[in-house]
């Protein structure tokens, strides 16, 4: 799906009508429009979004203060009156669909309500030949323009395809995992298994409660079924809020940090480095400590046994080493012996090299202890046996013992490693908020109880989390229960198969979703390292880049340590760009890509390399750069040139509040 | 009109999945469904629902 033409009047600094018309072609499918800061790259974007979706998201980040009115504001002194218009027309091979957002803005009514404003809408679309179109003026009842926009690219996960290239680096802060499981979920529409997942569960609640006629057992269990799914799902939304509070939390602990990084008095950078080092330090401790845990647990299940057992078995072994003592002869163990002396017979010499030949009495010394062999009990044979297993066990005991005291101390060892670099972070923290300047004081108390927050909504997490695992398993019993009572009434047959239809639908639904989790996830992983690793200026640095199941991402160096904590802003930047890349080809959407100064803060050499490389990754996307002329080198352009389709430039004339929307090149 | 997508891969491991072919057409149209509703927060799912289950349900019974 491409752009093919944006048609702007009296669109903010767009004054009069203006027309955009983009390159389609397939083998050149990148199109750059050039422009200073405020000529208008930013709110060509944000008049995308509002003509498609009817907001400006990238508005409130930039210049709230300066943008109040839609409205080209010399248009609209002049003449007191002004239709602001912008129109798109996209399509595959050829234009499809037109969509168009119009509102009337007069002097006198600019401050008042947007729904005061004359208003209207207009959506059509290729049949054949012929175009259908549609229209209104009542922006909230636009369900066909909605749903053809949600068809080509749904409000959700638009910001995946336009977005502001300087941003991005937000994505893989500290603790912003959940925001790269959203980005997942969201474009590889896992969230559709999801939706059908609740839905049906609605249901089969729902059908449950229908039932007419049923015993008081089924309504009682029909009942603690809602009670239970009830509290699953406010636990769910707890968890998420607390998800999002960490995330928030992270971030403006991120903020601090990058601010204390600029402080060049005392010894401030020296410490934030330092604390940066502990906390990935920790990470990596904790991450051991948890397997060391594992290790722990399993190692004492398989264990177990010989605990509990170890004194009765310690005494059953006493007691039959008591009884073979009182054997004078030595015995052979009751499993060989009968073999054993039937093997001496049939060879007719003994191991001590005696013969044992027909009527010797040493024939039949074996003979006669080969008959009391097989009178001796069963229970003696299960004794003598008994005392061989029992005296393997105890001596893995005694082994399982010593692996037990090294574990514990290993884990001890690890635990002792993590205090001890709490200790130091701790010593940090006060230094900084004793430093003699207010600033620092106050951004390291601000820090402390951000991290507090972050501690506790991680351990309130995890306490709902074990609380989800007891809910849901109170209502897979009950569900059974339901399910048992209902087989027993006849009369329910039609009920009992529709809700059988949908538990089995749920069950599939959710192997489903956990495969194409796994697979989706791993090719953004894969997609995601080959991109970065090839963009980064230092091949050398970095080897591998991982998304684990919690959905956090890892940069490898090397040496084998993770470093994501040390990326510069232009190095996460890289990386944000590649996980995009990477969503945008596995996303299942062919949706245009306009990526707003996507080369902000990257420098010199890697900006050219990305230059060549980023249009190449997302060759099957018309993609459009907005860009700056810093940002537009000679070489970065030279690099890009064999996919330019068409160059614009944004060219601002302040006196008239006017940008005029030029096509530049041809040489290229 | 534009061909509402779902993501090939979904569609894929739905098809690999082992299932009976009547529970497999039956979520079918319930992704169709969701994919075309995408957008909304609260789709009016449950006529939809309600007309799928009747119809995969008496497939059911008789299988």
């Amino acid at each position: 799906m491409k752009i093919y033409e944006i048609e702007l009047e009296n669109y903010r600094q767009y004054r009069g009508n203006h027309i955009i018309r983009l390159s389609t072609d397939n083998t050149h499918n990148l199109n750059i429009i050039l422009g200073p800061n405020g000529a208008g790259k930013t709110n060509l974007l944000n008049a995308i979004d509002w003509c498609l979706y009817g907001d400006e998201p990238s508005l409130e980040k930039t210049r709230p203060e300066l943008q109040q009115c839609i409205a080209n504001e010399k248009e609209l002194s002049e003449k007191g009156n002004v239709i602001v218009r912008v129109k798109i027309l996209m399509g595959n091979e050829q234009p499809e669909y037109s969509f168009e957002r119009t509102i009337r803005i007069s002097k006198s009514s600019i401050d008042a309500h947007p729904e005061e404003h004359e208003k209207s809408w207009y959506v059509a679309y290729l049949e054949g030949n012929n175009w259908k179109s549609y229209n209104g003026s009542d922006w909230n009842n636009m369900t066909l323009f909605n749903n053809i926009v949600s068809d080509i690219l749904p409000r959700g996960i638009r910001s995946f395809f336009f977005f502001d290239g300087e941003r991005l680096d937000d994505f893989f802060r500290r603790g912003m995992e959940h925001e790269v499981k959203k980005a997942i979920i969201k474009v590889c529409q896992i969230e559709l298994l999801d939706r059908c997942i609740h839905h049906l569960t609605d249901k089969s609640a729902e059908l449950r409660k229908g039932i007419r006629g049923a015993s008081s057992e089924i309504e009682d269990i029909s009942k603690a079924i809602d009670l239970l799914t009830q509290s699953k799902r406010e636990l769910v939304e707890k968890i998420e809020n607390l998800s999002k509070k960490i995330t928030e939390a992270e971030k403006n602990k991120e903020d601090i940090d990058d601010k204390l990084r600029k402080f060049t008095k005392f010894d401030v950078p020296e410490l934030q480095k330092e604390r940066d080092r502990l906390e990935i330090e920790i990470k990596k401790i904790d991450d051991k400590i948890k397997d060391k845990e594992n290790e722990i647990r399993r190692h004492f299940a398989s264990g177990i046994i010989f605990i509990l057992g170890f004194s009765a078995l310690k005494s059953a072994y006493e007691m039959i080493d008591q009884r073979k003592k009182g054997i004078k002869q030595p015995r052979i163990p009751p499993d060989i012996r009968e073999k054993f002396l039937k093997d001496l017979l049939t060879c007719h010499q003994c191991i001590c090299g005696t013969e044992l030949s027909e009527g010797s009495p040493q024939r039949e010394s074996i003979e006669k202890l080969l008959n009391s062999v097989k009178f001796t009990s069963k229970i003696s044979d299960s004794a003598d046996e008994g005392y061989y297993k029992i005296a393997n066990i105890l001596e893995k005991c005694k082994k399982f013992k010593s692996e037990r005291v090294e574990l514990e101390k290993e884990y001890q060892d690890l635990c002792d490693d993590r205090k001890k670099k709490d200790q130091r972070l701790k010593e940090i923290s006060e230094r900084l908020k004793g430093m003699p300047v207010d600033e620092i004081q106050s951004l390291e108390s601000l820090r402390d109880s951000f991290e507090d927050e972050i501690r506790k909504c991680i351990a309130e997490r995890a306490q709902k989390e074990l609380q989800i695992k007891t809910v849901e398993e109170k209502i897979k019993m009950k569900n059974a229960e339901f399910k048992k009572e209902l087989e027993k009434d006849k009369k329910q047959k039609k009920l009992r198969l529709k809700l059988e239809l949908c538990d089995k639908s749920i069950k599939a639904l959710n192997g489903i979703k956990e495969k194409v989790a796994k697979e989706l996830r791993e090719r953004v992983e894969q997609k995601t390292k080959e991109y970065f690793l090839n963009l980064h200026w230092k091949k050398e640095v970095f080897k591998d880049v991982k998304i684990d199941e919690n959905y956090e991402i890892s940069i490898i160096n090397n040496l084998g340590t993770e470093c994501l904590g040390t990326l510069s802003a232009g190095e996460r930047q890289i990386l944000a760009l590649s996980f995009m890349a990477a969503l945008s080809s596995v996303s299942g959407f062919e949706a245009p890509v306009i990526i707003d100064t996507p080369l902000g803060r990257i420098s010199g050499k890697p900006k050219e390399k990305i230059a060549r490389s980023l249009p190449k990754y997302l060759e099957n996307s018309q993609l459009t750069l907005l860009i700056t002329d810093q940002e537009y080198t000679p070489t970065v352009r030279n690099n890009m040139k064999e996919r330019i389709g068409k160059e614009f430039e944004l060219r601002y004339d302040e006196e008239e509040v006017n940008t005029e929307i030029v096509e530049i090149g041809g040489d290229v | 009109m534009v061909k509402k997508e779902v993501n090939p891969l979904i569609w894929e491991e739905l098809e690999r999945y082992t299932m009976d072919e009547n529970l497999r057409e039956f979520i079918k149209g319930l992704l169709l469904f969701e994919r075309k509703h995408i957008s909304e927060e609260r789709p009016r799912y449950s006529d939809e629902y309600d007309k799928l289950i009747e119809k995969h349900s008496k497939n059911m019974d008789s299988e």
